[in-house]
């Protein structure tokens, strides 16, 4: 069975090239253009995976975070955080709200493929890649 | 506030007239004392001299008289009955003539008339009796004074008669009448003249000397004094002699002695010193008197004067004392129209001044004040718009990286999609096309990273972290990340690293930014050999160096390939893919660390890249926003 992955993502460009890469990797995806209904679709669709922009409109990705991990069901959906601050801080402040992963943008769709798929508990990606992204 | 001190200008002044004047009438007080003491003297010795003097010539004379009477009755050739009319006679004429005797040549009395007894039978026989024996030999005798009924004075003259076997008539003399005659020499109301025998028993004394006659004043001092003197003195001098002394009644007294001629007694004119000396110690009561009225006026007038001088001076002291301690509106009034007026006036003049001084002075401080408050406020304000700009600038350069990135990440993530074939085949020039858009944007990406980290040093704004660190991790992860970009030159990549180097302090990342684009830029560089990483710790401080063998750097560059937007051939910047900014953000990310980046190099031969980093950063200077590039946002760029 297809795993299915929730994008709550504004801009319809960065939408589509998720949508796009993870579509041919086999993904079903949902789509949010703001925090609110990203928030909605994830209590009512309980997605496998959520990529989340940290700047949305509406309620931004950290409000958002914290509001889907209240819910009992998603406790444990892993969340990747996708920002495009790359700011000092922004990794412990996604973190400190439920996220999982950390991803700064401009992100290559080869290396959160990867990411994508390591959390999901498939075939992870080959290692040095994935270092750069994940040094403390 | 003004302090009266004792012993002040005051009292010195009142001391000093006080002492003047009684100093001068002192002195000249006691000069006219003794000046006084030594007349008043010698007027009282000249006054008791010439009494006893004429006292005792006044008795001596009377004695002769007396003599003079008894020589007549001793005529020769008068028979006894002639000598008996003539004894009678002398005792008529003569009352202190008290018996008459007539004494034969054989020594057999003759003949004796007594005014007390009638007649005495006479025949008793004085052949060896001294009154005939001395008057025979001498021819006048004149016997010792004898007292009858103890107080009476009595003597006895013997005179040989004339002619052949003559006979002797001997006078019994009462000596009472001698009071009679010093009596008008005692001098003054409590002075007295009296006369003395040989031997010192008072024969007769002036009324005012209530002693009985026959008393033994021998003793007295002024009659020792007087006769040891007289004794010493050649028998001619006959005046009389002055002495102090006491009488019975112990008063002092000053005497004056003559010695009674043709006898052996002694005049003295003698007067207490307390009368005689009366003008003298009125005198001393008028001098002490006078002493104490001028030390009174002399008081008066030094109080008066040291007033007159002191009070302005006091004044001037307190007025001083006042503007001294800050009242400067204070004025001295002294209106003495001498030179403390003058002095007052200058203390006046001195306080205007400060008055002044001090007026403007504080408007001035006032001024100050207010210009330096208004700067404050300015500054304040300024600080406020500062800071808000500076916020601003922090979220334009958020905003900025966040709206540049945005379309970058599309532009790139499709061209990924495109050459991963996710939308179908690419002709082969498309590919390539591809490629070069890939490569563009992601030195797009560079520059705008480099741009951002660059605005954000200048304006202060990177904060580094403060984390321990292991610098042989930071070396290997740089050559993790360049190995692949050194094997496609076929250039050697090596890492020395010593094996003891300890833990480092600082930001990680900022420092693996700074080797990642020494160690990228050296394999840029270098065509062909090998780039070694060397890493060390001498001293607490890292020293890491990074040698090639490329072209090396002309000296005249050496110092311009840290400046920005600096290549060594600007025509490389494209060739080589570099930004420019590397070399300027990692020398002042070393410099943020406290640390230094150094260059040698060697045209044709190489360039070694030396990096000295503290162990321990320097602790940050600023307190950061918080907001910090992060270090993996360039990783995938840089190089």
């Amino acid at each position: 069975m297809t795993a299915r992955i929730l994008v709550i993502e504004d801009t319809e460009d960065n939408r589509r090239i998720l949508r796009d890469l993870l579509t041919h990797a086999g993904f079903t995806l949902i789509e949010a253009g703001d925090g609110e209904r990203g928030v909605a679709l994830a209590l009512a669709e309980t997605p496998d995976l959520i990529l989340m922009d940290m700047q949305l409109p509406v309620i931004d990705g950290y409000e958002a975070a914290r509001r889907i991990r209240a819910a009992p069901a998603l406790a444990r959906t892993p969340i990747v955080a996708v920002t495009s601050y790359a700011l000092s801080g922004d990794e412990a402040k996604a973190r400190a709200a439920g996220c999982d992963a950390y991803v700064a943008k401009p992100f290559s769709p080869r290396q959160l493929l990867a990411k994508v798929r390591e959390l999901l508990g498939q075939t992870p990606e080959p290692d040095h890649e994935r270092r750069r992204h994940a040094t403390p | 506030m003004r302090t009266r001190r004792r012993g002040g200008l005051f009292g010195k002044y009142v001391g000093t007239f006080v002492g003047f004047a009684v100093f001068v009438l002192a002195v000249n007080g006691a000069l006219e004392l003794a000046f006084t003491y030594r007349e008043t003297t010698a007027a009282v010795i000249k006054l008791e001299s010439e009494k006893a003097e004429a006292a005792a010539a006044r008795i001596s004379q009377q004695i002769a008289e007396i003599e003079r009477q008894i020589a007549w009755t001793t005529r020769a050739s008068a028979g006894p009955e002639q000598r008996r009319a003539d004894y009678v006679l002398l005792l008529q004429q003569v009352p202190a003539i008290d018996e008459l005797m007539q004494i034969d040549g054989r020594g057999k009395a003759l003949l004796r008339v007594s005014r007390f007894a009638v007649e005495a039978t006479a025949d008793a026989d004085y052949a060896r009796d001294p009154r005939f024996v001395e008057a025979i030999a001498r021819r006048l005798w004149v016997g010792p004074v004898g007292f009858r009924n103890e107080v009476d004075p009595s003597f006895t003259i013997a005179m040989a008669h004339s002619g052949q076997q003559a006979g002797v008539t001997v006078a019994e003399i009462d000596l009472r009448f001698l009071r009679d005659l010093v009596a008008p020499f005692a001098v003054g109301e409590q002075g007295y003249a009296y006369v003395l025998d040989r031997r010192g028993r008072l024969l007769a004394a002036s009324d005012q000397l209530r002693t009985p006659r026959g008393s033994e004043l021998g003793g007295l001092p002024q009659v020792e004094t007087a006769a040891a003197e007289m004794a010493e003195r050649p028998a001619t001098d006959r005046s009389a002699v002055a002495a102090f002394g006491r009488d019975l009644a112990g008063r002092s007294v000053l005497a004056a002695a003559m010695p009674i001629p043709r006898t052996d007694w002694l005049v003295l004119v003698e007067q207490p010193l307390a009368e005689a000396f009366k003008p003298f110690y009125v005198l001393i009561l008028r001098i002490g008197g006078l002493i104490l009225l001028c030390i009174a006026v002399a008081v008066l007038a030094g109080v008066l004067l040291a007033r007159r001088m002191v009070v302005p001076i006091r004044a001037l002291a307190a007025g001083a004392e006042e503007i001294g301690a800050g009242a400067f509106d204070h004025r001295i009034t002294v209106k003495t129209g001498d030179e403390i007026e003058a002095l007052a006036g200058s203390f006046n003049r001195m306080a205007e001044q400060l008055d002044r001084s001090y007026t403007s002075l504080e408007q001035t401080v006032e001024e100050r004040t207010r210009d330096l408050a208004r700067s404050m406020r300015a500054l304040e304000e300024r600080g406020r718009e500062l800071s808000i700009a500076n916020e601003h600038k922090s979220q334009f350069f958020a905003n900025m990286s966040h709206e540049l990135r945005t379309p970058l990440n599309a532009v790139l993530g499709y061209a990924e999609l495109l050459a991963d074939g996710l939308y179908g085949e690419l002709p082969p020039k498309a590919v390539e096309v591809l490629e070069r858009v890939q490569a563009n944007g992601r030195h797009l990406l560079g520059l705008i990273n480099d741009v951002l980290d660059l605005s954000k040093i200048e304006a202060g704004q990177l904060v580094l972290a403060h984390d321990t660190y292991a610098m042989r991790a930071v070396i290997e992860q740089v050559v993790a990340s360049t190995e692949s970009l050194a094997r496609a030159k076929g250039l050697a990549l090596t890492a020395e690293i010593a094996d003891d180097l300890p833990l480092g302090h600082g930001d990680e990342r900022r420092l693996t930014q700074v080797f990642l684009n020494i160690v990228g830029n050296a394999i840029k560089f270098t065509e062909q050999g090998a780039v070694v990483i060397r890493a060390g710790a001498v001293d607490g401080t890292f020293v890491v160096t990074v040698q090639d063998t490329g072209p090396g750097i002309a000296p005249e560059d050496r110092a311009r390939v840290f400046e920005e937007f600096h290549q060594v051939d600007n025509s490389t910047t494209r060739q080589k893919g570099g930004t420019g900014l590397g070399l300027a953000i990692a020398r002042r990310l070393v410099a943020l660390h406290g640390g230094d980046i150094r260059l040698t190099s060697e045209l044709g031969a190489g360039s070694i890249f030396t990096v000295v980093l503290p162990v321990h950063a320097a602790a940050p200077a600023t307190a950061g926003s918080g907001q910090e590039a992060d270090a993996a946002a360039h990783a995938g760029a840089t190089p």
